[in-house]
């Protein structure tokens, strides 16, 4: 029988503010353990917070951005519970009244387009961290806590149960991760947790009512969200086939032994106990404000890509790489307003542009996309030879130098000169006498290896049809040739 | 009372609070006092009455995204209990299965050997 899998995501991200969501502390990575932490965020009596208007923006952004409604009326609660990861024993969240319902994201199936839909989008504070000591994690002996974490703003986004795979849910969690770099609201690390993702699945046949459902959590990756969801639908089918019932219950992805495991201990159901937050009023906003940012978001992702296909008739695979993210579609669109090969420009930012952002390490924004069009242009009007492009392109881009400016103070230009050629390969010849005998048999291959050898004596700057020439010249006359 | 000393073992299960039998009848008695109080509240007819979370209506005001100076590590640390370096020490929290909430980060292990010596120390 082949039963459907129902999941449902719910992603947590951490908004990229520079301070914390209801204090002034600062929510850099890397802190020594307790230095951001304040009365605020600690939880000390007498502490009031107050929202950060940054968060709020944020949250609104990827609100509109993921197609949802934003609520005119929303409210902050409390959600209860005791847990040294939290100082004041509650956590500040969104409950009955979310920020934002009812969007949808899109994604790119190999059928076509599937939309995924949002259900709620909520603001909430971060916990803080809790680091265990001694043996393994399951009994270690005594626990360390990190406040410094306990308040960084968070986003909850979560999906309807409308997606029937791991790779589906991958799939969406990529474009997620997209859109909200676009929006410029998150770095969505999922190694540094700024990312997190907690998934819902059950199984039923089709058009049969949704069976039981399992929580999956600590997944760390976007593959191990796919792997953990495809191993719990084959474990929940295998239990059905055989009438088998599923327990509700939360398991955890382990990622070595790629298995989900039974969180035990565990059985006693939540009680958060929510109540309004009476610290905070009601949040109201603003239509007009909502409107402001709705104007004001970028071109996102989905729409980037399909108009790259269509402005510069690209294939979807460069354009995926192009728009992967706004600062390298930035630079591609930057450089083709001076060049009239797309394709070949394409060619240059997915390979040369990508290879000195990672070897070099400087930042594609900070990159000068005139001096990828300049290159271009010098290669293409024949004054250096593609070898010396990349060298040229890679001195521009990372020192922030004028190309044809490199190349006159570094002597790259092409060399076509008879006198300064002649010399040179005549040195060649003298120092190939077998690869010259063997052309003067006839042989014209051995023609292309004293060129590539002329090339190389000049670091590729000479130039290949006057090296031709002078080359076959050359040989024709050489003293002793047999007629 | 049957039913309230139910309540009252079942709070202190949620916030993880051990109480003898003495403090559960001091409590039990205190809770009922606290609850009666409520249904009395609730016997008034507030039908047509918007819930009232919070009695102010006016717009919340935002703070702007500045970083503010926090408190330094002493001042955190002032009244702390148990301490490791510059971190709170708590009682194990491994075994118990943190909270199905907030999804904090992912717990992590410590691995670095020379915090091995101040454990020894802090278990004896």
């Amino acid at each position: 029988m082949d039963y459907e899998a129902v999941i449902g995501l719910e992603v947590h991200l951490e908004l990229k503010t520079r301070s914390k969501i209801f204090c002034g502390c600062s929510t850099a990575f890397g802190m020594e353990p307790n230095s951001s932490c304040c009365p605020v965020c600690l939880g000390l009596p007498g502490s009031l917070p107050v929202l950060n208007r940054s968060a709020l923006e944020m949250a609104v952004k990827a609100a509109l951005a993921l197609n949802c409604r934003v609520e005119g009326r929303s409210r902050f609660d409390r959600k209860n519970y005791f847990y040294p990861d939290l100082p004041k024993a509650y956590q500040i969240s969104q409950y009955e009244l979310p920020v934002a319902r009812g969007g949808y994201l899109e994604i790119d199936l190999p059928g076509g387009i599937k939309r995924v839909n949002i259900e709620r989008v909520h603001m909430e504070e971060e916990a803080g961290k809790l680091l265990h000591a001694g043996g393994s994690i399951m009994e270690s002996d005594y626990s360390l806590v990190d406040y410094n974490r306990a308040g960084i703003p968070l986003l909850e986004i979560v999906t309807a149960p409308n997606i029937s795979s791991g790779k589906e849910a991958r799939l969406f969690l990529e474009e997620l991760r997209l859109l909200l770099f676009y929006c410029d609201v998150s770095d969505c690390r999922m190694e540094e947790g700024s990312l997190r993702c907690d998934a819902n699945i059950s199984l039923n046949l089709p058009g049969a009512a949704m069976g039981n459902k399992v929580e999956v959590k600590n997944m760390n990756s976007f593959r191990a969200v796919e792997y953990a969801l495809d191993y719990e639908a084959q474990r929940q089918a295998e239990i059905l086939s055989r009438a088998g019932e599923i327990v509700q219950e939360t398991r955890h992805w382990d990622e070595e032994n790629r298995v989900t495991v039974s969180l035990r201990g565990k059985e006693e159901a939540s009680d958060y106990r929510y109540f309004p937050e009476p610290d905070l009023p009601p949040l109201l906003i603003e239509e007009s404000w909502v409107q402001e940012l709705k104007e004001a978001l970028p071109e996102l992702p989905a729409h980037k890509r399909l108009r790259f296909e269509e402005q510069y008739r690209l294939d979807p695979k460069d354009v995926a790489v192009l728009t992967s993210s706004p600062e390298l579609a930035c630079f591609y669109e930057e450089a083709a307003r001076h060049v009239e090969d797309y394709t070949g420009l394409a060619n240059w930012v997915k390979g040369d542009v990508l290879r000195i952002h990672n070897d070099s390490g400087k930042a594609i924004g900070e990159m000068t996309p005139l001096a990828l069009a300049e290159t271009i242009s010098l290669l293409e009007r024949g004054e250096i030879s593609r070898p010396v492009a990349r060298e040229v392109l890679e001195e521009a881009l990372v020192r922030g130098k004028n190309p044809a400016q490199v190349v006159q103070d570094r002597g790259l230009g092409r060399i076509a000169d008879p006198g300064t050629l002649g010399p040179l390969i005549e040195k060649v010849l003298q120092e190939n006498p077998k690869a010259v005998e063997s052309y003067l048999q006839g042989r014209e291959k051995a023609l292309g290896f004293l060129v590539g050898k002329v090339m190389a004596a000049t670091r590729g700057r000479s130039d290949p049809a006057a090296v031709n020439t002078i080359l076959r010249d050359k040989l024709q006359n050489l003293p002793g040739k047999v007629e | 009372m049957k039913e309230i000393a139910q309540i009252v073992d079942y709070l202190a299960l949620l916030v993880r609070l051990e109480l003898d039998e003495e403090q559960k009848k001091v409590l039990a008695a205190q809770l009922d006092n606290i609850l009666d109080a409520a249904r009395r509240v609730q016997e008034l007819d507030t039908s047509g009455v918007e819930p009232t979370a919070h009695v102010v209506s006016s717009r919340g005001t935002l703070r702007e995204d500045e970083v503010k100076p926090s408190l330094s590590l002493e001042e955190v640390m002032q009244n702390v209990p148990l301490k490791e370096g510059s971190l709170f020490r708590v009682p194990s929290m491994s075994g118990s299965g943190g909270p199905n909430g907030p999804g904090g980060p992912a717990p992590e292990q410590i691995h670095a050997s020379e915090e091995a010596g101040d454990r020894q120390e802090g278990k004896g």
